[in-house]
């Protein structure tokens, strides 16, 4: 008899169907599994608490569930036994980091245990469902891809629902990324991929299902990755005030990417994080730069923290430029977050003049990294189509010259940044500069404090 | 050895699948033999005389007491675990020993629930063709006796 759960046949004559029959199979399907799962899970845990003595832990305590290296050791069994037709999903709360410190850690775990009971409910017990880590889920699936895209749907489907979490309601969404298997893969590259597509799926704003392309994979990212830290909310935004130097009035402030880095400590600087990234990654972590910068800048307007005049900046690499999807990505955002295009200034290396231009027709400030130009290349400066120029080094009187030469022939405004003293600033206005950041005034912080700081417009004294 | 909880329920999904089997079996034969008896009344109801009322009402009856009968037999569609489809199945989807085990258990396990809905649906045909047939054997003996 053919249906698509557990096969069972008519002992006499199968070969009709009486009507109703169909669904009366769907009801004894359930009706046993509900009876095989609730037999077996215990039977599990008084396995697990009898090899508890001794062993290493395979399950998670929070969920109950198994944890990353037992879901790896099932994998590659499964990956031995019959790879093909094979799926593995990943599954990432989005915006977890903002539950925990929002609600609490209590919070946190309430909403991980809810959620693993509504992924075991809507998963087969074969499913081998894990939690891999602190707010992802592994699973797997065995069948062809429109199952797995099924599959995939019922699970995001879940969150459909808001979550009853400490005393109140809570609204969460997921991000699946989904790899199938092949011949040659193995359990920890199947999973890495997988959560390649699902930081695929967050950078196309979170909630939806994405399957791994190899054009996602990112490989060539140390570990740990800049990905997974922005997975685990270790990624973070700070804020440094640019001010115009004659009369010290705030413009506006400089997004920097802050990295909480396990090995080397806090790395605070937007630029060189990007240039240690490969292209998948930079696009996904600059994604998520600029949608969390214009989602704060967004606040700030709204509650009065900034004023109208106020220009957020925010670094972009050259591999974003050259993104065909950038432009619709950004123009969305803006939408989205409905800030103005005046409002932002994108600081870019000195890429083509063709890409700069079709940035500069949506309407955003650009400002060309000058310290990134060649020297001989400088003249050039002055015909790219951008509003100013930015520069890092602020003790070369000649370049300083040089570029203010340009800059005035080329009507740019001339921004520097790492100003520390108030000779430096005294300096550089002489030369024409408009605008600056530095130690002098303060450095790049959370946004809290920015508002605390800053908001207003008011310098601190 | 102690059994398991599994090895209880396989144990319990056996007996109660022969059990089944045996109800389904058991309806057929008493809704067939029922028929018999009842075809025999009209049978020597129509030697009697020339037809009149009371044969054709038994005669109809006679008829709708054999479609009972199919009727029966038409809604035992008592089912059993396909084990050899689960087995390939086993390929396909790439279960571990584990999974094959528990694929199993709920095949045998689905086959019992949906066998007890079947049950109960052979339960009510025969009633009905009961019925109709010790209607048919009531009209037949009026039909000798008038």
């Amino acid at each position: 008899m053919s249906d698509d759960g557990a096969p069972v046949r008519v002992v006499g004559w199968g070969w009709f169907r009486l009507p109703g029959e169909r669904g009366r199979l769907a009801r004894a399907e359930a009706a046993a599994r509900r009876a095989v799962e609730a037999v077996r899970q215990p039977a599990e845990a008084t396995a697990g608490e009898a090899g508890d003595a001794g062993a290493p832990a395979h399950t998670d305590a929070l969920t109950g569930l198994p944890n990353r290296p037992q879901f790896l050791s099932q994998l590659a069994r499964l990956l031995d036994e019959a790879p093909r037709r094979l799926w593995v999903f990943l599954l990432d709360l989005d915006g977890f980091k903002a539950v925990n410190e929002s609600r609490g850690q209590q919070a946190g775990s309430e909403l991980l245990i809810q959620v693993a009971d509504r992924l075991r409910a809507v998963l087969p017990a074969s499913s081998g469902l894990a939690r891999v880590a602190g707010d992802a889920f592994a699973f797997t699936y065995a069948g062809m891809e429109a199952g797995a895209q099924r599959l995939a749907e019922q699970v995001t489907a879940q969150f459909d629902r808001p979550f009853p979490v400490a005393g109140g309601e809570l609204t969460a969404g997921a991000s699946v990324g989904m790899v199938p298997a092949s011949e040659e893969s193995d359990a920890a590259s199947l999973l890495r991929d997988a959560e390649s597509a699902m930081h695929r799926s967050k950078a196309q704003g979170g909630g939806g299902v994405a399957v791994f392309e190899p054009s996602m994979r990112v490989d060539s990212v140390p570990e740990p990755s800049a990905l997974t830290a922005l997975a685990e909310g270790r990624l973070g935004v700070t804020y440094q005030p640019v001010l115009r130097l004659s009369d010290g009035r705030l413009l506006g402030a400089e997004a920097v990417v802050r990295w909480r880095h396990p090995v080397h400590g806090v790395m605070a600087e937007g630029a060189f994080l990007m240039s240690t990234l490969d292209a998948p990654a930079v696009r996904y972590v600059g994604a998520w730069l600029r949608r969390d910068v214009l989602r704060r800048l967004a606040q700030w307007r709204s509650d009065g923290t900034v004023d109208d005049d106020f220009a957020m900046s925010v670094t972009v690499a050259s591999v974003e430029l050259d993104d065909p999807d950038f432009l619709a990505g950004l123009a969305g955002d803006l939408e989205r977050f409905d800030v103005p295009a005046r409002a932002v200034i994108f600081e870019v290396p000195a890429p083509e003049a063709e890409a700069l231009a079709r940035l500069s027709a949506l309407g955003v400030r650009v400002l060309v990294d000058a310290w990134d130009a060649e020297r001989s290349a400088i003249a050039s400066l002055r015909r790219l189509p951008v509003a100013g120029l930015t520069l890092h080094r602020v003790d070369d009187e000649d370049y300083l010259r040089e570029l203010a030469t340009v800059a005035r022939e080329g009507a740019k405004q001339l921004r520097a940044t790492g100003i520390a003293t108030h000779a430096q600033r005294d300096r550089l206005a002489a030369f024409g500069f408009q605008e600056g950041q530095g130690p002098l005034w303060d450095r790049a912080l959370s946004p809290e404090r920015f508002a605390a700081r800053w908001g207003g417009g008011v310098r601190p004294g | 050895m102690a059994q398991t909880p599994e090895e209880w329920l396989e144990v319990q999904a056996d007996r109660a699948l022969a059990r089944q089997r045996a109800q389904a079996d058991t309806a057929k034969l008493l809704a067939t033999f029922a028929a018999g008896v009842a075809g025999a009344l009209v049978a020597t109801a129509l030697q009697v005389g020339a037809p009149e009322g009371l044969d054709w009402a038994s005669a109809w009856l006679l008829l709708m007491t054999f479609v009972g009968v199919l009727a029966v037999i038409a809604v035992d569609r008592v089912a059993e675990a396909d084990h050899d489809k689960v087995l390939s199945l086993r390929v396909v989807r790439g279960w571990s020993q584990e999974d094959l085990l528990a694929e199993l258990r709920v095949a045998e396990l689905k086959a019992v629930y949906s066998n007890d809905e079947v049950v109960r649906a052979v339960r009510g045909a025969l009633a009905l063709q009961l019925l109709l047939a010790l209607a048919t054997g009531v009209v037949a003996a009026a039909s000798l006796l008038t």
